[in-house]
């Protein structure tokens, strides 16, 4: 499913009073079965973006086209929900959405709410809890009795079981541990290739990006500034100091090195993966 | 002997009587000025044990002794002006309508004179780089903003010990180390102590001491190095990653943990 952002400026109103631009002019295309992330420092205007494709927040001016729907500022809710049945959103902190009075009935909510038969909510609750790597015994609790880690793994089988095109995340391992970390994202991955599903990841983790991303748009200031590879993004060293952002840990020790031995790595190296092949392959170990 | 400032003995807690304990007989202690990190896996404790160091949850037995003090239902709240905590979910802890009322509401409960409130306010603010959106509503910031603003709020407390439960987790990487040398320079001018839980291996490997807790239990403390050489089990900095990678691939390696700067040495020797 293509997206696409149309010169879209957009602000947040509260009674007569207008914050400055979240967004200013920005226009991006992001094409299907793609995964993005989308960096910046905090308050670029990264959770915005994402709020837009998803209708939560309308654009002043300007207009963004989801599959065939297109949204601007005057766009009907019926239309609104057209959008939300093709992109899955998962907040910062989904966990603080759970409500139902079980597991399953949670996970459950927007398929039914899609017009899923309660038998194929059922059987979509059991495969999405099994992906998200929970026991399925754990479908009958309370949403409210599980840790941190399976709250939060809860809420995002709620999102995948809609079977959205897209999904949207907005830092979805925030106070996970490494592990579950790395397992989360894996799953987004594996869903990226299997599945084509389009994967926009808001984050400011640049390890996570390098990792997992292909593409990667920085935005600053409300703006959208680069829209390119991760790779060539991460090999760019001025431009990272000029957005402020991050170079990934392998990356950084690369640079460190060779400043320091004189010798050159062949590669951008994004991993330590990466790193460690580089050096063997100029038998440093 | 160094003054202690939390004093833990044999902590046990439960959340239901028929589960298992989440906390068992969990020691240690920690030193005024001192910086702890406490890693482990999500589900190990670690916000439990910060929940029951504030009184906000009470133990089935053990002893916790913060500032000299036992805490039980009378000291709770003199050990609070001592103690400040900063959570994960910043939305769960906004009251005020602007960045500086939420961040005076603390004080309000301390008699304080107005200029005075008004001082520390921007004080805080400045601190964490905040004082420009101090006349903004705290639901419209962005995540790493909020988050600023809850650690704003517990410092205008001028707190002598410092518990963060992941508190960093919205922050970009940047803003993650100026806040950090921004507690570091508290530390060094006011003796501040921090308990911090944190995720973030590289701001373990920079503390001064990491107490892992497993299923509940105290499994290791130690100097970051020592830590990160003898349980290999537990997520590292990214030097020791490459470290660990390498030794399995059976290459030739450092023989323990070094940081990123002696790791390049190394490699050039």
């Amino acid at each position: 499913m293509q997206i696409r952002l149309n010169q879209v400026s957009a602000d947040y109103q509260l009674g007569p009073v207008h914050s400055p631009r979240v967004l200013q002019d920005v226009s991006l295309q992001i094409a299907p079965g793609t995964f993005t992330a989308v960096v910046g420092p905090t308050g670029a205007g990264k959770s915005s973006l994402l709020k837009v494709l998803n209708g939560l927040l309308l654009p002043k001016s300007g207009w963004a086209e989801v599959g065939d729907i297109k949204i601007d500022s005057k766009t009907s809710k019926k239309a609104l929900k057209a959008v939300r049945k093709h992109i899955g959103m998962v907040f910062q902190f989904p966990e603080s959405q759970l409500f139902a009075e079980t597991v399953e009935q949670d996970i459950s909510f927007g398929p039914l709410n899609f017009g899923a038969s309660p038998e194929a909510a059922h059987d979509l609750a059991i495969k999405m809890i099994r992906q998200v790597g929970l026991d399925e015994s754990i479908l009958q609790q309370s949403p409210f009795s599980l840790s941190g880690g399976q709250k939060r793994r809860v809420a995002i089988a709620g999102v995948l079981a809609q079977e959205p095109e897209v999904i949207a995340l907005d830092e979805p391992t925030a106070g996970l541990d490494p592990s579950g970390k790395a397992e989360l994202m894996s799953l987004f991955k594996q869903w990226n290739k299997c599945k084509r599903l389009t994967v926009i990841l808001v984050t400011h983790d640049m390890e996570t990006a390098a990792r997992y991303a292909d593409d990667a748009v920085v935005m600053d200031q409300g703006k959208v500034v680069y829209h390119g590879s991760v790779r060539s993004l991460f090999a760019d060293s001025e431009k990272l100091n000029r957005w402020q952002l991050d170079v990934p840990e392998a990356r950084r020790f690369q640079l460190a090195f060779e400043t320091y031995s004189g010798i050159r790595l062949p590669n951008v190296c994004l991993t330590e993966e990466e790193l460690a092949e580089a050096l063997i392959g100029v038998g440093r170990v | 002997m160094n003054e202690q400032i939390i004093q833990v003995k044999d902590l046990t807690f439960k959340y239901e009587p028929a589960k298992n304990n989440t906390l068992s007989s969990v020691s240690f202690a920690v030193n005024k000025g001192e910086w702890l990190s406490v890693i482990g896996n999500n589900g190990a404790g670690k916000s439990t044990l910060a929940l029951l160091l504030i009184g906000l949850l009470k133990p089935q037995s053990g002893s916790v002794f913060v500032c000299g003090m036992p805490l039980n239902e009378e000291t709770k709240w003199t050990i609070r002006r001592h103690a400040g905590i900063v959570f994960q979910n910043p939305d769960n802890q906004f009251i005020g309508a602007t960045v500086q009322d939420d961040v005076a509401f603390g004080m309000e409960n301390l008699n304080m004179p107005v200029e005075d409130m008004r001082q520390r306010v921007t004080e805080a603010l400045e601190l964490v780089g905040m004082l420009e959106h101090r006349e903004a509503d705290p639901s419209r910031l962005s995540g790493g903003q909020k988050q600023r603003v809850a650690i704003a709020g517990v410092l205008a407390l001028h707190p002598d010990l410092l518990i963060l439960d992941e508190a960093f987790v919205m922050l970009d990487p940047r803003s993650r180390r100026e806040l950090l040398a921004t507690l570091k320079q508290l530390r060094a001018e006011q003796g501040l102590t921090i308990l911090s839980i944190t995720h973030d291996m590289n701001e373990a490997a920079a503390s001064d001491r990491i107490l892992v807790l497993k299923n509940g239990s105290v499994a290791n403390s130690g100097l970051p190095a020592d830590i990160f050489s003898e349980e290999m089990d537990v997520e590292a900095p990214f030097s020791e990653r490459l470290r660990r990678l390498l030794m399995s691939k059976e290459r030739r390696t450092p023989e323990s943990y070094l940081t990123e700067s002696e790791w390049i040495q190394w490699l050039c020797k």
